[in-house]
């Protein structure tokens, strides 16, 4: 699969706090890590929505003895494990759930268990963080909290729907959008989440999406 | 005087009505026992030193598991299935089914899917909640959604209604703290290293002191021998310290939720709340399978497994099968007395604490 940008999922320095950002999402029947962000939020994102199908424990990757920012990615994921001590799975009615848990050390893998429906599941998961990104910066565009940085999807070929094209190439008059406009996305985004979540067919669960990120596209045009 | 019935040393220990109550020796059977003492104290004593008194609760003696046919665990859920089904077309009262959305409980409903009549189907009514539908959304959309009545409600009415919950189904196979061990084969291995570090982390306190580790390991080698079994592994101390002395405390459980101890109301609870993982085969299933070494693999992934193909061949759910692993249940059932405990007295009176 190819990876653009942030789909590497490689520690990005935050001059703020000045340290390096960098979480996992880990599942514990395969001692994999599935997918990695230097964002929180998206992590927290992917767990929310993929909790239907895995166990799934947020992970900050920094805290690790032999973290530096070249030690994993989502290129190199399977090499990497935990102690099983450090990870605590936690029922997803459960208040906190969505805790961070501080990894220790990541070790180098030994034992491998069969992940072949996780690794389908792989390009689902992609999916979505693509489709977080485009509601997150869509949305902070609107509210103009964010810099609108188009660059943000250098590749929007990747992307098979409209809405993302129109997106990264139409200039964004952030006025123009009325109250309306702004329910309009959220209801969209809620909706698609819920078929990210209920829908276990990556096939079938785009063509329900179809529609939404359709209207997306009618109301930012 | 009275004793009170207590784990280990084996009623030796007494307490005179006139003396009050050390909770602090309390604590410490709790401590070493790592099971709470709960209503009749059962928990607190081997299944087959029952006293008489526990006559009036359900019947939760060791079965003769060498004469008994070895049955698979979807035939053993099947068999349960029909057998339940025959009970509650005796009386034509709501059939109230506890779904946390965990292995257990949607096992319970898969067989109930699998095996009831259409009659006795629109008879059932989930019990449940968000966090049910938290830990198995799929389950829930496919199975329950569209053919049972639901309720987002944690009432326990068994006064006239069937009841049925997920216990004592965690006491047939084993604890699910397991997975948490580092290397879970070692378990496996032909050698009960009890007094292991990280075992003792998991499962009993740390200020224990070898000698009492061992007197707790030598004490379930001598209780298992009484039915005809030896233990070979750790993981069959393990097994044993759950399906000998846990399976009755979780066979009761619901009853820390009533409000009338009278034996009217007891009768009547052990009549419309028999627990469906409580039965002859399902604990011979457990039996052969722990033997055999066929029940955990040392895998995450395998734990209760059985089950959960059990419940794949009813929802098809592939993620369900190979990727549910034990997450704590958050209760449907009403508790609003978990703070309560009993301790109860060989002649079965029992007292009740308070914020223990």
């Amino acid at each position: 699969m190819e990876l653009v940008d942030y789909l590497y999922g490689s520690a990005l320095y935050d001059e703020d706090e000045k340290k390096y950002k960098q979480y996992g999402l880990y599942e514990p029947i395969t001692n994999s890590f599935v997918i990695t962000h230097s964002k929180l939020h998206y992590i927290t994102y992917l767990q929310h929505l993929f909790s239907s199908r895995f166990s799934l424990v947020v992970i900050d990757i920094t805290t690790s003895i032999n973290f530096d920012e070249k030690l994993i990615d989502n290129t190199c994921l399977d090499n990497w494990m935990l102690k099983k001590t450090d990870v605590r799975t936690l029922n997803p009615g459960q208040m906190g759930w969505t805790q961070v848990i501080n990894a220790t050390q990541l070790h180098k893998k030994i034992d491998k268990v069969d992940n072949s429906l996780l690794k389908d599941t792989l390009p689902y998961i992609i999916y979505a963080l693509k489709i977080i990104h485009a509601f997150d910066d869509a949305i902070s565009l609107m509210f103009g909290k964010h810099s609108g940085n188009i660059n943000m999807f250098p590749d929007y070929r990747l992307y098979d729907y409209n809405f993302f094209d129109i997106y990264v190439k139409q200039p964004f008059d952030y006025s123009s959008y009325s109250q309306q406009t702004l329910e309009g996305l959220t209801y969209s985004r809620k909706e698609i989440f819920n078929i990210i979540y209920t829908e276990f067919n990556y096939e079938v669960a785009k063509e329900k999406m179809k529609p939404y990120l359709n209207e997306m596209v009618t109301e930012l045009m | 005087m009275k004793k009170v019935v207590e784990f280990g040393t084996c009623y030796d220990q007494e307490f005179s009505l006139e003396d009050e109550i050390d909770y602090n020796v309390i604590r410490k059977l709790q401590k070493l026992s790592h099971q709470k003492i709960l209503f009749s104290g059962s928990t607190c004593m081997p299944r087959q030193q029952l006293p008489s008194w526990y006559d009036h609760m359900f019947d939760v003696s060791i079965p003769d598991w060498k004469n008994h046919k070895l049955c698979t665990f979807d035939e053993t859920t099947d068999i349960r299935a029909k057998f339940m089904s025959e009970l509650y077309s005796t009386k034509d009262i709501p059939i109230l089914v506890y779904w946390s959305g965990g292995i257990d409980s949607t096992c319970i409903v898969s067989a109930i899917e699998k095996n009831f009549d259409k009659e006795l189907k629109d008879r059932v009514h989930i019990m449940m909640n968000s966090n049910s539908y938290a830990e198995n959304p799929y389950f829930f959309d496919k199975i329950i959604k569209p053919n049972y009545k639901y309720i987002n409600s944690n009432t326990l009415n068994y006064t006239n209604s069937f009841i049925l919950h997920g216990d004592p189904a965690d006491a047939l196979w084993l604890q699910g703290n397991i997975l948490e061990y580092d290397n879970p084969k070692d378990l496996l291995q032909d050698d009960i290293h009890i007094n292991d570090k990280n075992f003792r982390t998991l499962y009993l306190s740390k200020d224990f002191t070898n000698l009492e580790i061992d007197w707790y390991k030598n004490f379930y080698i001598e209780d298992a021998k009484l039915a005809g079994i030896k233990l070979n592994t750790t993981a069959d101390l393990l097994w044993w310290s759950n399906f000998s002395l846990h399976l009755t405390q979780s066979s009761c459980k619901l009853l820390h939720s009533l409000d009338d101890y009278s034996t009217t109301n007891i009768s009547l609870y052990k009549e419309n709340a028999l627990p469906w993982y409580l039965s002859d085969e399902y604990q011979v299933w457990s039996i052969y399978t722990q033997l055999e070494n066929k029940k955990f693999d040392g895998t995450v992934r395998s734990y209760k497994m059985d089950a959960k193909k059990y419940i794949y061949d009813v929802d098809k759910n592939l993620y369900f099968r190979d990727y549910k692993t034990k997450v704590p249940s958050l209760s449907t059932e009403k508790n609003s007395k978990q703070f309560n405990f009993q301790v109860l007295y060989n002649d079965g009176t029992y007292d009740r604490c308070l914020n223990f």
